[in-house]
């Protein structure tokens, strides 16, 4: 029988709902196991087992009351260090925010716990969500729950280590340039970045204004479906949280993917594939064919432009939000984080309004072409095996954009379209690291990708597979 | 037949009263457009209200209204009234120069969406108005351009502001019943001001910008320009066609409407000009006079601050917009044009973003205000039309306003005749309505015009 | 936001043109530009910055949703 810490997250809730296990016990279970794994990742920042055993109480006591508040009753989560809740410490995985204390609670927060979630602690990150390794010079780097030695991707690699980990049932991240999608790869779990619009905003440190997303990373497709659904939604407070109705992504888990079209992108996204990695894509690839879907290799366009249009937005509100601490705090970051900020400089209005202004026309362009007959674009996550921590650790030296650009190579031009973008795994290397692909789909057609993801999982049973660490 | 009311040219009275006089049969759109082409053949030389005027056109389409009018066919209440529009709208088969060497020679094949609307309506459009070069400018005048520069009529040896130059001058001077112009950071409302009129500008979105040439995405607006309020409440009528209409809705009172009265602050701009203050306050009490609640209020910020912020805005956006021009032609660009676009080059991402992030911030302050009123009442420019091309007076004029706040925020605002000053040169004041309001600041507008006796007066040309 | 700012020669701003496709401006032009840009600079800088990191912009384009095309 697997520990209650190796169960899904829907079996968990499915299991507290019919009181086959109590919140308390699930929490103490996965603090038990917080406190053997924990030194060997460095997934949290921060852990509260008071808060968490008092709010398991609250749970179980509800339970037996009223019944369960929503679909994550009595669930254990953890997020990244970056989203709000009065009185409690938000770090942003940085120095200068280290005692900081925010008087709002963000409204993905407040949904979670109107779902009857229960938070752990504070995952790390990369500072200030700047960087797709998880190296961090002021709490340590995350480190993979497949090899510590290894990265974990970052900015949240927190929530990569932490749910890869079997710390917490599932986590929030954010995705600007890839730190959703990256972490869950590299970490052999789903990671999904959706719509520009889909979730809002409110109460979360910022990176980029035009860019950034809040999205779930979690161990099934039907986990993450879940916790989309839950974040999901128009916001009074954020007036860019699009008012489209939220679907039932946990129903799309049951569809099936047969008669489903999938596009590879051959051009760009597959540049120097390493012919271990592409084995096991090609792999993923012929499943879908047994599942009843068609897959098609094809290029798609704008990868050059993309590359650069993002740079200059996020680069340009990055160093906006920065500028003052800049001026102020400049010794308080770390090198890279720095370094890469400064580029925003250099930018000026004009391009930043070019940038900002073809946005819309580019996507467009894209969505035509690519789905005009397809249903989901195929990306890799990564195009080699999961890096060592000590090769990446470049700070702010002269390899710094070449190592992080080859880390976020196949991330980073979706964000730009906006699109939503869901990391699967797909099986490992032989040396024991997870591979992951990406869905990249229409606008607000995240219950496409689920619904091809859990297909997928049903045949392969990857997710079935527990890292070998203590604990 | 038709009889025309000799006693006073047709040009004289308001476009409303042109409108009576065309539905009581008392007059023909020929005779109508006539009598303004004349009275632009009489006076366009001295002020040079249009860049491009289209006679024949403007016959052809008075002549189509007449027939369509005696088979009882009225399209709208503008049927027959002859208009102009800033040459930075695009009319098919009219120059569109925009007042610009670098687009001599450029004719659109497409209208521009208000005036398609309003040839639609069955309005007659006599031509393109003046504008500053490409519809900007920074406030002062070089004679740099291929057009003679527009004259305010109440006396020609003065800016009649900008940047809609011709608008202004052409419905003063009766060379058009009404006009169209844009505003980015003033420029309808500083030529209505200047010029005596009322200029009205509302949120973004309310009007097409379709087929005028942009200056500033995020903050431009079209707008008209008329004689009176009832004549700014017909245009809008048939552009916008309200459940209720604004031209039955201005001849509500205003008693008991709660009036924010706003003087301040005005931070670096000093104060205003005597006789601004002076029509100012005494038209407050008109209003209070009508039974209208009068509070003191204070914009949230001083209004120097809101200039400074759209002066990070507008030259970064129009250099964005206009880059090619810039790389290419700058030789051949007016003074003006040309500085704007090379400081909008020089301004850093960062800084526009902060200028859009303190925009909001500024945006929501000044929405809270104008919630807690019915209406807010402000200056406009603080100075009266200053001496064409002497500084510091041009650009102070330009510069030291209360209208930018309202461009950020995206409020309606009509601006409006207070009176004369001893010069004889128009005075004036802003008021502003909440944002799907509109109505209320034209019926404000509406109620101290009547109680007041400027409409009578034109310039003596 | 109060340091002393380094008046732009015209040099500087020769090479910001260049890296900013203006390099055909004409020389009295990038001479303006030169005047300009201490102004320009001085104006970015002496804007107020907004108190709370969360203080997003005013749109500056909208971002079209499937719907809408």
């Amino acid at each position: 029988m697997s520990e209650i810490t190796d169960w899904t997250l829907v079996a968990t809730a499915d299991a507290i709902a019919a009181k086959k296990v109590s919140a308390r016990e699930v929490t103490d279970a996965l603090l038990q196991r917080i406190a053997v794994r924990q030194p060997l990742l460095n997934a949290y920042i921060s852990v509260d087992p008071d808060r968490a055993r008092a709010s398991a109480r609250e749970a179980d006591e509800r339970l037996a009351r009223l019944g369960p508040s929503g679909p994550l009753h009595g669930i254990p989560l953890a997020h990244k260090d970056m989203f709000y809740r009065p009185g409690v410490p938000v770090t942003c995985g940085s120095k200068i925010r280290r005692d900081f204390k925010p008087d709002i609670l963000a409204t993905v927060l407040a949904r979670l716990d109107a779902a009857g979630a229960i938070t752990m602690g504070a995952l790390n990150m990369s500072e200030f969500a700047n960087g797709p390794t998880g190296v961090n010079v002021h709490y340590g780097a995350a480190r993979s729950p497949w090899n510590p030695e290894h990265i974990t991707g970052g900015s949240s690699s927190g929530s990569g280590s932490a749910v890869g980990g079997r710390l917490a049932y599932g986590s929030l991240g954010s995705d600007t340039g890839g730190s959703i999608r990256l972490p869950a790869g590299i970490c052999g779990v789903y990671g999904i970045k959706a719509t520009q619009g889909r979730v809002s905003r409110y109460g979360s440190m910022g990176l980029s204004f035009s860019l950034d997303n809040i999205g779930p990373l979690a161990r099934t497709a039907r986990d993450c479906a879940r916790m989309l659904g839950v974040v999901a939604g128009a916001d009074d407070d954020d007036p860019t949280a699009a008012p489209v109705p939220v679907d039932d992504y946990e129903a799309a888990c049951n569809i099936g993917a047969k008669g489903l079209r999938i596009a590879v992108a051959t051009n760009h996204y597959w540049d120097g594939m390493d012919s271990e990695i592409g084995g096991v894509l090609e792999n993923a690839l012929d499943m879908f064919g047994k599942l009843g879907a068609s897959v098609s290799r094809r290029t798609v366009p704008f990868h050059e432009e993309l590359r650069g249009l993002g740079n200059i937005v996020i680069s340009s509100e990055f160093c906006t939000l920065h500028d003052d601490w800049l001026r102020n705090h400049h010794d308080d970051y770390a090198p890279l984080v720095r370094a890469r900020m400064k580029q925003g400089y250099t930018f000026t209005a004009v391009d930043y309004l070019k940038a900002v202004q073809v946005r819309p026309r580019i996507t467009n362009a894209f969505v035509d072409d690519v789905f005009g007959d397809a249903d989901a674009l195929f990306l890799p996550v990564l195009r080699f095996p999961v890096p060592k921590i000590a090769d990446v650790d470049v700070r702010d030296g002269p390899r710094m954009n070449e190592i992080l650009g080859s880390i976020n190579h196949c991330t980073w031009p979706i964000n730009y379209l906006g699109l939503p973008g869901l990391s699967v795994p797909a099986g490992f290397s032989r040396s024991g690291l997870p591979v992951g692909f990406q869905l990249v789909g229409r606008p607000f057609d995240e219950a496409m990708l689920f619904r091809i993801a859990a297909a997928y999982e049903r045949e392969t049973g990857w997710t079935e597979r527990r890292p070998e660490i203590a604990g | 037949m038709h009889e025309a009311n000799t006693s006073k040219p047709l040009w004289v009275q308001s476009a409303s009263a042109s409108i009576r006089m065309l539905q009581e049969g008392r007059v023909s759109a020929r005779q109508l457009t006539e009598a303004y082409l004349a009275r632009i053949a009489e006076i366009d030389g001295r002020i040079h209200s249009f860049h491009h005027l289209a006679e024949a056109r403007a016959l052809s389409a008075a002549d189509a209204a007449d027939r369509e009018i005696a088979a009882g066919r009225w399209r709208s209440p503008l049927q027959g009234i002859p208009f102009g529009v800033k040459d930075n709208y695009d009319v098919a088969g009219l120059p569109a120069t925009a007042g610009s060497r670098l687009r001599s020679g450029n004719v659109p094949t497409r209208d521009a969406r208000l005036v398609a609307d309003l040839e639609a309506a069955g309005a007659v459009l006599l031509g393109k108005l003046a504008t500053w070069e490409y519809g900007t400018g920074n406030g002062g005048e070089y004679f740099d351009l291929p057009f003679p520069s527009a004259r305010n009529p109440w006396d020609t040896s003065r800016f009649t502001g900008g940047s809609s130059t011709g608008a202004g001058a052409s419905v003063a001077a009766g060379t058009a019943a009404f006009a169209l112009g844009s505003d980015t950071t003033g420029s309808v409302r500083l030529p209505a001001a200047a010029c005596g009129l009322v200029g009205v500008i509302l949120p973004q979105g309310r009007l097409s910008g379709h087929g005028i040439l942009p200056n500033c995405y995020s903050l431009d607006v079209p707008g008209p320009l008329t004689w009176t309020v009832e004549d700014a409440a017909v245009v809008l009528d048939v552009l916008l066609a309200p459940a209720n209409s604004y031209r039955r809705s201005i001849t509500r009172p205003i008693a008991g409407l709660r009036i924010g009265v706003v003087r301040g602050p005005l931070g670096r701009f000093g104060a205003p000009d005597a006789s601004v203050e002076q029509a100012f306050e005494e038209a407050v009490r008109i209003l209070e006079r009508q039974g209208a609640r009068i509070d003191d209020a204070r914009l949230p910020m001083p209004v120097s601050d809101c200039f400074d912020v759209t002066r990070l805005i507008g030259p970064s956006e129009s250099a964005a917009i206009h880059e090619a021009e810039l790389r290419e032609r700058s030789h051949e660009m007016g003074f003006a044009l040309r500085d704007k676009l090379l400081a909008g080059s020089l301004v850093r991402a960062v800084d526009y973003i902060h200028a859009q992030r303190q925009r909001r911030l500024m945006a929501d302050a000044i929405d809270d205000l104008v919630r807690g009123y019915d209406a807010i009442i402000t200056y406009g420019p603080l100075h009266v039309a200053p001496r064409l091309g002497v500084e510091p007076e041009m650009t102070a004029f330009t510069v030291e306003t209360v209208l930018t706040p309202f461009n950020l925020s995206q409020h309606p605002a009509v601006v409006q005749c207070t009176g004369y000053s001893a010069e004889r040169l128009p005075l004036s004041w802003q008021i502003v309505a909440n944002r799907h309001d509109e109505a209320t600041a034209l019926c404000v507008a509406a109620a101290y015009e009547r109680a007041t006796p400027w409409r009578t007066i034109r310039p003596a040309l | 936001m109060t340091d002393p700012v380094p008046k732009p020669t015209l040099e500087d701003i020769t090479a910001f043109a260049r890296r900013h496709g203006l390099d055909r401006l004409p020389p009295e032009h990038l001479a303006r530009m030169t005047e300009l840009a201490l102004n320009v600079s001085e104006l970015g800088r002496g804007l107020p910055r907004p108190a709370m990191k969360e203080d997003p912009p005013a749109p500056t384009f909208e971002f079209s949703r499937p719907d809408d095309r």
